[in-house]
């Protein structure tokens, strides 16, 4: 049995105004692993992210963290926001500081580390992802992908072991693209399992371990990324569309002997080898 | 202009010292420019533009654009006590008196000595570098957290309304007076909505980061350096002691 971090368990939610945007809802994220929320616009994914780190108390259903059935209490809600990192789709939602170091340092402050503890992390957190020289920029004048950096950065000071990103590369240019994929999969080899959801197909299906599919607010299939993108099926009833390099693969014969390639570079790889 | 200034204090070449050394010196000065005679004004006002474009290395134009949006104010309104106005035998005289003209040049002479001194702190210090000093100095949590939000969001609301505006030019929204009237009020109801939309979001996005009704900040790195902070004091008594001196010259 792998180790389950955080469960969600037959998740209702209605919005205030009546819309329903989740209708019974499983999902186990393991720990360690790599997830990939897929869906259309519409399907659930930041409802359901917002329910995962206690935002939204779901109308029927329950969340458990390392089993343990999560609660609302203010201190409940602390640990839980201490474990799962959310880092929104609109940076400029969660940016708070002036400048970037003021601005990272947020997080690791409400945790209570003192000014000197707060900014050694921040400035580590900086290292790690090398944005160093970031530090004394004021927020506003940064471009949009530095902006969903520096949101990123802000929660990973928080040392989440979970970590969920609601679209991290909307928006993004290939360049940027690459640049989060590879900071994600930094934070991944240092331990911390990270879920994020995305409309980039290829993107998903190069960088995650396992994939969800979710459509009308709840999961229509679970399973590692090649299965998952693979059924045409239930791809198509979600609204989603296989990535060009399964289907490039799937053409040319690629994908018989199980492992088909994973990227752009695999698929050059074996066409020239 | 202010965002230019603000984000010119973010390159400054002063900008990594304490916010404090240079309130000291800027604010010690501001105070003095209050009562000082024209001789004290003087020199602070060339103190002031010495250390601020020799020291601090602020662009002469900069500098010089900054100061002019001042002077044009004082220079109007110094204008009126310039010229004296007397009644003799049914005729209006017009005229300069030593009443008139001294006065005049002690009211620009000291405005632009306490403008230079808010002029050099704001090209200097960056307000995300100074607003979390007002902690210091027990300035209620609130009205500080409320600062930095505005500070943070004016950026956000400035951005936004400019895209409004594009786009609604775009769509040719203000060829004639009717139509500017009526785009103006589409984006001022488009931001109130979007504030209101925006502030519910930063809200979930701050609990997400653990908030819990206080914003807290990271002060300075260093600590103020105190032969500064006592080199300015001392500067300050100078400069008082000369204005003392100075007070009974003519013309002072």
């Amino acid at each position: 049995m792998p180790d389950c971090i955080l469960e969600a368990r037959d998740l209702h939610y209605r919005y205030p105004c009546g819309k329903v945007a989740l209708r019974g809802l499983n999902l186990r994220v393991t720990a360690g692993r790599k997830l990939a929320v897929l869906g259309a616009n519409g399907s659930g994914k930041t409802t359901l992210f917002l329910c995962l780190n206690g935002t939204y108390k779901p109308t029927a259903g329950s969340v458990y963290i390392k089993g343990q059935l999560a609660g609302y209490s203010r201190t409940d809600l602390l640990s839980w926001r201490k474990q799962v990192g959310l880092v929104f789709q609109d940076p400029d939602d969660q940016i708070v500081g002036g400048t970037v170091i003021q601005d990272i340092a947020f997080g690791p402050l409400n945790l209570g580390h003192s000014h000197e503890a707060a900014r050694r992390i921040a400035m580590e957190t900086m290292n790690q992802i090398g944005i160093s020289d970031f530090a004394d920029r004021p927020a506003h004048e940064l471009s949009h992908g530095e902006r969903k950096i520096i949101a990123m950065a802000g929660i990973l000071a928080m040392k989440p072991t979970l970590v969920i990103l609601d679209e991290p590369t909307a928006g993004l240019d290939p360049t940027w693209t690459e640049k989060i994929m590879e900071m994600l999969n930094a934070i991944h080899q240092n331990g911390t399992t990270v879920v994020l959801s995305t409309h980039n197909m290829d993107f998903a299906y190069e960088w995650a371990d396992e994939a969800v599919i979710l459509a009308k607010g709840a999961t229509q299939c679970v399973g590692p990324v090649g299965e998952v993108l693979a059924q045409d099926e239930a791809m198509r009833n979600a609204q989603l569309y296989p990535p060009l390099l399964l289907l490039t693969a799937r053409y040319l014969g690629l994908t018989g002997d199980g492992t088909p390639p994973r990227s752009r570079q695999q698929l050059l790889g074996r066409l020239s080898g | 202009m202010v965002h230019l200034m603000d984000c010119y204090a973010y390159t400054s070449r002063w900008r990594l010292r304490h916010p404090a050394e240079k309130a000291a010196f800027a604010g010690g000065l501001l105070l003095l420019s209050f009562f000082m005679p024209l001789s004290g004004l003087l020199i602070i006002l060339l103190m002031v533009s010495l250390v601020a474009l020799l020291g601090a290395r602020i662009p002469y134009a900069l500098y010089g654009r900054v100061m002019a949006i001042p002077m044009a104010f004082i220079l109007i309104g110094a204008s009126s006590l310039l010229v004296t106005l007397s009644f003799h035998s049914g005729l209006i005289h017009f005229g300069l008196t030593n009443d008139g003209v001294i006065p005049a040049i002690r009211l620009v002479a000291r405005a632009m000595a306490a403008a230079s001194c808010l002029i050099f702190f704001s090209l200097t210090t960056p307000t995300a570098d100074w607003m979390p000093l007002l902690r210091k100095f027990y300035v209620p949590t609130v009205v500080v957290d409320l600062m930095m939000m505005t500070y943070r969001h004016l950026f956000v609301f400035a951005e936004r309304l400019s895209t409004l505006q594009q786009a609604q030019a775009a769509r040719l929204g203000n060829l004639t007076f009717k139509s500017r009237i009526r785009t103006t009020g589409l984006i001022g109801a488009n931001l109130f909505i979007r504030s209101l939309d925006r502030a519910r979001r930063i809200e979930l996005g701050m609990e997400a980061r653990c908030y819990n009704g206080e914003i807290p900040c990271l002060p300075f790195e260093r600590k103020p350096s105190l032969p500064i902070i006592i080199g300015v004091l001392i500067l300050c008594l100078v400069i008082a002691w000369i204005g003392f001196l100075t007070k009974r010259w003519p013309y002072a």
